[in-house]
C-alpha cells in the first residue's frame, strides 16, 4: 500500500495543465482531491509516471454566479459545495448529494470535478497487486475478461459517484478545456456507458467547471442514496429527482440514477408522460416502474441485479413522493 | 523523481524535509518527523485512523501527498495536550470511557476537534456525522459521541 | 458495594491519557537504529504444490538484506496441542490457502522490500482446492494435510443423559439448520512485530499480542533458544478480539529475518493482508434438534455441527468444545448429544474470536427457542424464565453453576426495554398489514465461561513491588488489548493497599520480567489474574502490616489501609501515611524490599476436549439482551436503534469499563448479524478492505445502548467478578434475529441478515400465504 514513483507537476493554469497532459500523453494522470486516484495508485491499478496536480491552478475552486447560472470550479471540494449558500439555496439537491459522499474527511478532500470523473468501480479491479495475481487480469487491468459479467466482451465496472445524478437532474453542463480550445457540453453527453472509459474526455482534456442553469422560481429536487452502511459507502443505488416549473401550466421532471451501470443514467420519461404541474400517485408509480425497467444492472457486491432494480423503483417512488409533498 | 526539499508546518513548527513526491503525508509524519500519534491502519481511506487537520479541516493523511501541503497549517494529535496535561477534549474522551484500545482515538479526537472548532455546540447528528469516517471496533461509538458532547458542554 | 474505596467506581482507564494524546506506542510506532523493513510474499493459489522458489534476483536487489523461505525454519510446526501442530511459519512444500505466507524479505525500506517481493519466482503446481467444509468432508475430496485423513481437523462426539428416550418423551420436537458466516476480528491495528536477534541466541521481540506467552514458547522452540533468552515485550495493542493470541508467520519471519540480516526487522501487515489472509471466526453450520414438553420445558438437544476450520487447526479444539459446552447453558437441558466436526478447507485459518464457538451455537439455540415458543403459543420471556439455569445447578455434562443471576437479568432487561409496552407476539400482529417500517423486539440469553482450566500451565501470577515513596508497580503477564484489564487489576492493588489508582503503575508485559501467564482469552483476566493480584497485594500488605503494627503499636488485625493512610480502625487518629510506612518498612531492621507475590488458577479439572465432561471455566456469567429493530419492508434493510444488556458479571469491578465491554460486544454482534461478511470466490476474499467488508460505522450501531450489571458475587472470581467481555456478544445475534421475526414474521437462519435475504424471506412468506389461502376451499 505504498505509492510507486512518479514525477509531480503543479501547474498554475489550466492550459499549462493541459499542455503537460499532452506532453506526457498516456503516462500522466490528473490529481484533484486524490481520494479516488491515490487509492487506485496504492493498489497499483493506475500507475502514472507523471502526476499533474490541479490544486495550484488559480481560481479552479471558486463558486460564482454568472447571470442566472452558477459556475462551480472543478476543484471546489464537496464540503465547499455543500456549504455554499448559493448551492444550498438554489440547488439543495446538489448539497444533499455532496453530503451523501463517504464521510467528512473525504468531503473535505474530494472535489466536485473528481467526483464527476470518479473511476467506475468493481471488486475485481480495485484490489492490491498480490490479490490480483490470483486471477487473470480483467479488462480494466489490461486483460480480457469481466468478472462481474463473465463471458461479456466489455467491462461492466460500476459508476458510483453521488453528485452526478444530481447534476444530471439539474440539467448541468460541463466546460472542458484542452490544448485545442474548449467546449461546453450537457453533462449527459459527457458520460459514456463504458467501464473502461466512462467520460468523453479527450486526450489532454480537462474538466474546468460545472455550470448549473438558474433554478427559476419553482424548482424542487432531492437526492436519495441507498448504501450498506450509514456512511463511507458508495451508493448501491442513488436517485436524484428534480422538478422544474417551466410555466404556470407545465413542469419538467428529471430523474437520474447512479450505481446501476458504468455511467449515471438519466431516466427517460415516455413521450406521453404528462409533464403536468402536480405529481399524482399514478404518475409516481408509473415513473418508478419506468425507471426500474430502464436500468440494466449486473450482479455486483452482495447485490443481485433484480434487487438493484427493485431499489431503483423504491428510491424513485420515495423521491417523487417527497417532491409531491414539498 | 528526486527528493524535493519541502517545508511542512506541523503543529506550528516548520520542518524542512527531503521527500520524493510519492510519499504520503502519513508516511512523512510518522517516518521522517516522528509524529507517530497519527495512526497507520488501512492506508486507503477506509478507516480515519490517520486523520489530521489541515487548515481547519479534518483530512486523511494516508491519501494526501506530502508535497502538496506545504504552506498549510497541519495539526496532528500531538498539537493537543500530552499524557500529563490532556486538553479538554482528550480529557472528555478519557473520562467518558471513549478510549479502549486507543488505536482509533487520535483520529477520532481530531475529527471531533475539527467539528468543535467550527461548531462549538453541535447537534447529536452533527457529532455523528463528524466521526462517521472514523471506524472504531472497540467502543460501539456511543461513548465517543458522549465524550464529544461532554467536551462541547465543558467548552461552553 | 460501598465497603470498597476503589473497586466498583467508574474510574477512567489508566492508559486513557496517553492513548488520547497519541503518545501510547504501538508496535508500528517503534523503531530501532539500523532497522530493516520486512514484507511477506503470499500464495496466489488456494491449494498448490510449491515446485521451486528462486530468490536469487531478490537477494541481489540493492537494499535487500535477507530473504527467507520455508526451509529456513526446518521442520518446525506449531499448534495448540502436540497432535494439532499443522501451521508453518512459511509454507513447506505446499500452500493450503490463498494468501498463505511463502517467503519474506527484509530491506532498507518498505519500497525496496516490496520491489524485492516481485523478484521472487515461485513455480506452483496448482491442485484442486476445496473451500466448502461439507465438500471437504466428502469422500474423495482433495486432501489438505496428508496426515489428516478425511480433512478432519477436530472431531468431538459426546452424549450425556438419554437423548433418544428424551425425544420419545417430548411433546414437541423441532429441527433446524443454522449458518453463521465468516467474520473477521476487525481490529484497527494490523498485526505487527519488531524483532531483534542477537547472536548467539537471544531474541527480543515487540509484537502486538493479547497472549504473548504463546509466542514466547513458540519462538523458543522454533529457534531452539532457551526461554530465558526470549524477551517478548508487549507494546500497546490496537485491539485483539482473539486475532492476536498466538504466534503467526509475521512474528516468526521478523525474527528469522533479523537472525539472517543481523539487524532489527519490523514487519507491519497491511489491512489488506490482515483481512484477506489472517485469522477469522469459524464459519459454522449447526443442525439442532430440540425436544420440549408442551409447557416449553427443554428436554433434549441433539446437535451436529460442521465448522470450517480453514487450512490449520489453531485453537480449533477449544472452539468445538465451547460449542458443546454452551449447548448446556444458560438453560437447563437434561439430555444433550453433540457431534462436532471441524473440517480443514483451503481457506485462511479459523481461530477464536470474541465468544469463540459460542456465538454460533447460541445463535442457533436461542433463535430456535423462540421458534419453539411460537409453535407452542408460549411467551418468549416465560419460556426463558422456565428453563433458565440457577445457582447450584450442575449440567448433565458436569458444569457447576456456582452463581447465577439469569432470572434477574431477564427481569431487568425486559424492564429496561419496556418489553410489556413494546412486545406483542407475532401471532397477534400477523393479521395487520406491514407498514413501510416494521418494528419488533426480541430477547435472548447467554452464558459464558470465565477462565478455562488449561492443561499445562494454567495459573496467573502477579508480583507487586511497593516503592519507598508509596507508589506501587504491578507486574503481570496478563495483557490489556483494549479491554481495560490493566486498570481493573491496578484498582485491585489500590483497594487492598489503600492507595489511589494513580499510585499503581502497570508496566507492559515483558517475558523476561513479568510472570508467565496464559493470556487474554476465554474471559480470564479479571477473574483469574484478578485473584492472583489480590493474593499478591495481600502478601505485600502483610509485609507492610508487620511494620505498621510496630509503628502504631497496635495489633495487625486492627489496622486498616485506605486512601493513602494506614490507621487503627477503632482509633483513626493513630495513623501514618502509606508512603511513610513504605519508607519505614524498607529501612526496617537491616532493610527489606516489599515484594508481594500471588498465583491463582482454577481448581477444576482441565478442559476435556474428548468428551466435554466437566467444567468449561471456573465460573459462568449469565445475561439477557433485548433488541429493538426496524425493518424497511420495501428494501429489507434492518437497523437496530436500541439494545439493552443485563449481565450477571458477578461483580462490576469498574462499571465504566463494564459498559465499554458491553457496548463493544454489541458492536461486534451487530456487525456479525447484519453487516460483516467475507464474500469469497474459490477461496479468495473479495472483500479485503474495511469498506467492502463493511465494518460498522457510527450510523450502523444502536444509538442507545443500555447496560445493566447484575451482581451475584461469585464465590470463585476475584471479589466475586466473573466476566463481561464476551458473553454479551453471544446473545446479540439471537436477540436481533428474534426481534426481526417479531417485526415481520420471518426467521432468518442464515447469517448475515442481508437486506436481500430479508426481502426474499418476506416474499416467500407472502407467496406461501397466498398458496395456502388459494388451496383452501
Ligand atoms: C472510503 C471511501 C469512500 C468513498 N465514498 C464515496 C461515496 O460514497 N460517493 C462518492 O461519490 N465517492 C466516494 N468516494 C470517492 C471519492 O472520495 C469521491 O468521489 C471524490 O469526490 C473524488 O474526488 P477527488 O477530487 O478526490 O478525485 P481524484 O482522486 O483527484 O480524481 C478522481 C478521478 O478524476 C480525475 N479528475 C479529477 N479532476 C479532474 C478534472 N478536473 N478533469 C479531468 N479529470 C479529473 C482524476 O484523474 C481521477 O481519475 C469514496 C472514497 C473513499 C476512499
Ligand atoms: S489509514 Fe488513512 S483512512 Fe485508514
Ligand atoms: S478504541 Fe479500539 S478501535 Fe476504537
Amino acid at each position: 500500500m505504498r505509492l510507486k514513483k512518479f514525477e509531480h507537476f503543479e501547474p498554475r493554469t489550466l492550459s499549462e495543465a493541459c499542455q503537460l497532459l499532452k506532453e506526457h500523453a498516456g503516462k500522466a494522470a490528473v490529481i484533484a482531491g486524490g481520494t479516488d486516484l491515490v487509492v487506485r495508485m496504492k493498489y497499483g491499478v493506475t500507475t502514472p509516471e507523471y502526476l499533474i496536480n490541479l490544486k495550484k491552478v488559480e481560481g479552479l475552486s471558486s463558486i460564482n454566479l454568472v447571470g442566472e447560472n452558477l459556475h462551480l470550479g472543478a476543484l471546489a471540494t464537496l464540503t465547499q459545495v455543500r456549504c455554499s449558500d448559493l448551492v444550498r439555496e438554489r440547488y439543495p439537491v446538489l448539497a444533499e448529494s455532496a453530503l451523501a459522499v463517504s464521510a467528512a474527511q473525504l468531503q473535505n478532500m474530494g472535489t466536485i470535478g473528481g467526483n464527476i470523473c470518479l473511476e467506475p468501480r468493481c471488486w475485481y479491479f480495485q484490489q492490491g497487486s498480490s490479490w490480483r495475481q490470483a486471477r487473470a487480469d480483467c479488462f480494466k487491468n489490461g486483460g480480457a475478461v469481466c468478472y462481474m459479467a463473465k463471458g461479456s466482451t466489455r467491462c461492466y465496472a460500476l459508476y458510483c459517484g453521488d453528485t452526478a445524478p444530481a447534476l444530471l437532474a439539474l440539467g448541468a453542463k460541463v466546460r472542458l478545456v484542452s490544448p485545442c480550445g474548449e467546449r461546453t457540453v450537457p453533462i449527459e453527453e459527457f458520460f459514456v456507458d463504458n467501464g473502461m472509459r466512462h467520460t468523453d474526455l479527450q486526450p489532454a482534456e480537462l474538466l474546468a467547471e460545472v455550470i448549473l442553469p438558474g433554478p427559476g422560481a419553482g424548482q424542487h429536487g432531492t437526492y436519495l442514496k441507498y448504501r450498506k452502511r450509514g456512511a463511507l459507502d458508495f451508493p448501491i443505488v442513488g436517485v436524484a429527482a428534480v422538478i422544474t416549473k417551466e410555466s404556470t401550466a407545465a413542469s419538467r421532471l428529471r430523474i437520474a440514477v447512479t450505481g446501476v451501470g458504468s455511467s449515471p443514467l438519466l431516466v427517460v420519461p415516455p413521450a406521453d408522460f404528462p409533464a403536468g404541474s402536480g405529481l399524482t400517485h399514478e404518475m409516481i408509480n408509473r415513473m418508478a416502474e419506468i425507471a426500474r425497467k430502464q436500468v440494466k444492472p449486473v450482479s455486483h457486491m452482495e447485490v443481485s441485479p433484480s434487487y438493484r432494480k427493485e431499489l431503483v423503483g423504491v428510491l424513485v417512488r420515495d423521491a417523487l413522493e417527497k417532491l409531491a409533498g414539498a | 523523481m528526486l527528493d524535493q526539499l519541502i517545508h511542512l508546518k506541523v503543529n506550528g513548527t516548520l520542518h524542512t524535509v527531503a521527500v520524493p513526491p510519492h510519499r504520503t503525508l502519513l508516511e512523512v509524519l510518522r517516518e521522517q518527523l516522528g509524529y507517530t500519534g497519527t495512526k497507520r491502519a488501512c492506508r486507503v481511506g477506509d478507516c480515519g485512523a490517520c486523520t489530521v487537520i489541515i487548515d481547519g479541516k479534518a483530512v486523511l493523511s494516508c491519501l494526501t501527498l506530502a508535497v502538496e501541503v506545504q504552506e498549510k497549517e497541519i495539526l496532528t494529535i500531538e498539537a493537543l495536550g500530552d499524557g500529563d496535561r490532556p486538553d479538554l477534549l482528550q480529557q472528555s474522551f478519557v473520562d467518558c470511557g471513549a478510549v479502549q484500545c486507543g488505536f482509533c482515538t487520535p483520529g477520532m479526537v481530531l475529527s471531533a476537534k475539527a467539528l468543535l472548532d467550527e461548531n462549538p455546540q453541535p447537534e447529536r447528528e452533527e457529532v455523528r456525522r463528524a466521526i462517521a469516517g472514523n471506524l472504531c471496533r472497540c467502543t460501539g461509538y456511543a461513548k465517543i459521541v458522549e465524550a464529544i458532547e461532554d467536551a462541547a458542554t465543558r467548552l461552553s | 458495594m460501598s465497603e470498597y474505596a476503589v473497586l466498583g467506581k467508574r474510574l477512567p482507564r489508566v492508559d486513557g491519557p496517553v492513548k488520547a494524546a497519541g503518545t501510547a506506542r504501538f508496535t508500528d510506532d517503534l523503531s530501532l537504529p539500523g532497522m530493516l523493513h520486512g514484507k511477506i510474499l503470499r500464495s496466489p493459489h488456494a491449494h498448490a504444490r510449491i515446485l521451486r522458489i528462486d530468490t536469487t534476483l531478490a537477494e541481489s536487489h540493492p537494499g535487500v538484506r535477507a530473504v527467507i523461505v520455508g526451509e529456513d525454519f526446518g521442520d518446525y510446526r506449531y499448534g495448540l496441542k502436540p497432535d494439532t501442530r499443522d501451521e508453518y511459519p512459511l509454507a513447506r512444500g505446499k500452500v493450503r490457502y490463498l494468501g498463505e505466507e511463502v517467503a519474506a524479505v527484509a530491506a532498507v525500506d518498505e519500497d525496496t522490500a516490496l520491489e524485492a517481493l516481485e523478484l521472487i519466482q515461485v513455480d506452483y503446481e496448482v491442485l484442486q482446492a476445496v473451500t466448502d467444509p461439507e465438500e471437504a468432508l466428502r469422500e474423495g475430496a482433495p486432501l489438505i494435510h496428508d496426515d489428516k485423513p478425511g480433512n478432519i481437523s477436530v472431531h468431538m462426539k459426546t452424549s450425556f443423559g438419554d437423548v433418544d428416550e428424551a425425544f420419545r418423551q417430548a411433546d414437541y420436537i423441532r429441527e433446524d439448520r443454522f449458518y453463521s458466516q465468516s467474520v473477521l476480528h476487525g481490529f484497527l491495528e494490523p498485526n505487527a512485530a519488531l524483532a531483534l536477534w542477537e547472536a548467539p541466541n537471544r531474541i527480543t521481540i515487540w509484537a502486538s499480542k493479547q497472549s504473548p506467552y504463546f509466542l514466547y514458547r513458540n519462538l523458543s522452540n522454533c529457534f531452539n533458544v532457551p526461554l530465558s533468552n526470549v524477551r517478548l515485550i508487549q507494546p500497546y495493542i490496537g485491539g485483539g478480539f482473539g486475532g492476536k493470541n498466538g504466534g503467526y508467520p509475521v512474528d516468526f519471519c521478523a525474527v528469522m529475518l533479523s537472525k539472517k540480516s543481523g539487524r532489527p526487522v519490523r514487519i507491519v501487515l497491511t489491512m489488506e493482508e490482515v483481512l484477506s489472509s489472517h485469522r477469522r471466526r469459524h464459519p459454522m453450520i449447526v443442525w439442532l434438534k430440540t425436544g420440549v414438553k408442551k409447557d416449553g420445558t427443554l428436554l433434549a438437544h441433539d446437535c451436529r455441527i460442521i465448522a470450517d476450520g480453514g487450512a490449520g487447526t489453531g485453537v480449533g479444539p477449544s472452539t468445538i468444545a465451547n460449542a458443546f459446552y454452551f449447548l448446556n447453558l444458560p438453560y437447563v437441558v437434561p439430555n444433550v448429544r453433540f457431534d462436532g466436526i471441524r473440517a480443514y478447507t483451503n481457506r485462511p485459518i479459523s481461530v477464536a474470536q470474541r465468544g469463540n464457538g459460542i456465538q454460533q451455537i447460541r445463535f442457533a439455540a436461542d433463535v430456535q427457542l423462540d421458534m419453539i415458543a411460537e409453535d407452542l403459543g408460549r411467551d418468549p420471556v416465560e419460556i426463558r424464565e422456565k428453563n433458565g439455569a440457577y445457582t447450584g445447578y450442575k449440567t448433565t455434562s458436569g458444569m457447576h453453576v456456582k452463581s447465577c443471576g439469569l432470572r434477574e437479568t431477564i427481569t431487568e432487561a425486559i424492564r429496561a426495554a419496556e418489553w410489556e409496552t413494546h412486545y406483542r407476539p407475532w401471532r397477534e400482529k400477523m393479521h395487520e398489514p406491514l407498514g413501510r417500517i416494521a418494528t419488533g423486539v426480541g430477547i435472548a440469553c447467554n452464558s459464558f465461561e470465565s477462565g478455562a482450566r488449561l492443561t499445562g500451565h494454567n495459573c496467573c501470577t502477579a508480583v507487586i513491588k511497593v516503592h519507598e515513596d508509596g507508589t506501587v508497580s504491578l507486574l503481570t503477564g496478563s495483557t490489556d488489548s483494549g479491554q481495560g484489564s490493566e486498570t481493573v487489576l491496578a484498582m485491585i492493588v489500590a483497594e487492598v493497599l489503600g492507595t489511589r489508582l494513580e499510585d499503581v503503575f502497570v508496566p507492559q508485559t515483558d517475558s523476561s520480567v513479568t510472570p508467565v501467564d496464559p493470556g487474554s482469552f476465554g474471559s480470564r483476566v479479571s477473574s483469574t489474574a484478578g485473584n492472583a493480584v489480590l493474593i499478591a497485594a495481600k502478601d505485600a500488605k502483610q509485609q507492610l502490616l508487620k511494620v505498621a503494627a510496630e509503628l502504631l503499636k497496635a495489633d495487625p488485625d486492627t489496622i486498616e489501609f485506605r486512601d493513602r493512610k494506614v490507621f487503627v480502625r477503632e482509633a483513626p487518629e493513630r495513623s501514618l501515611r502509606f508512603r511513610d510506612l513504605a519508607r519505614q518498612t524498607v529501612a526496617w531492621g537491616s532493610g527489606t524490599t516489599v515484594i508481594g507475590q500471588g498465583s491463582w488458577g482454577q481448581s477444576i479439572p482441565p478442559l476435556n476436549f474428548e468428551t466435554g465432561e466437566g467444567d468449561a471455566g471456573g465460573a459462568y456469567s449469565f445475561g439477557t439482551q433485548a433488541a429493538w429493530v426496524e425493518v424497511d419492508t420495501r428494501t429489507g434493510k434492518v437497523t437496530v436503534p436500541r439494545m439493552v444488556v443485563a449481565h450477571d458479571l458477578g461483580f462490576a469491578l469498574n462499571p465504566l469499563a463494564v459498559e465499554g465491554q458491553h457496548e463493544g460486544s454489541i458492536a461486534g454482534g451487530v456487525g456479525h448479524t447484519i453487516y460483516e461478511h467475507c464474500v469469497e470466490e474459490n477461496g479468495q476474499n473479495l472483500t479485503p478492505n474495511l469498506t467492502a467488508y463493511g465494518l460498522p460505522t457510527v450510523y450502523d450501531l444502536p444509538e442507545e445502548m443500555v447496560s445493566l450489571s447484575i451482581e451475584t458475587i461469585d464465590p470463585v472470581g476475584a471479589f466475586g467478578a466473573k466476566e463481561s467481555g464476551e458473553g454479551t456478544q453471544v446473545s446479540t445475534i439471537p436477540a436481533i434475529v428474534n426481534a426481526i421475526h417479531n417485526a415481520i414474521g420471518v426467521w432468518i437462519t442464515d447469517l448475515p441478515v442481508t437486506p436481500e435475504k430479508v426481502l426474499k424471506a418476506l416474499r416467500d412468506k407472502k407467496a406461501q400465504a397466498r398458496a395456502t389461502t388459494e388451496g383452501q376451499p
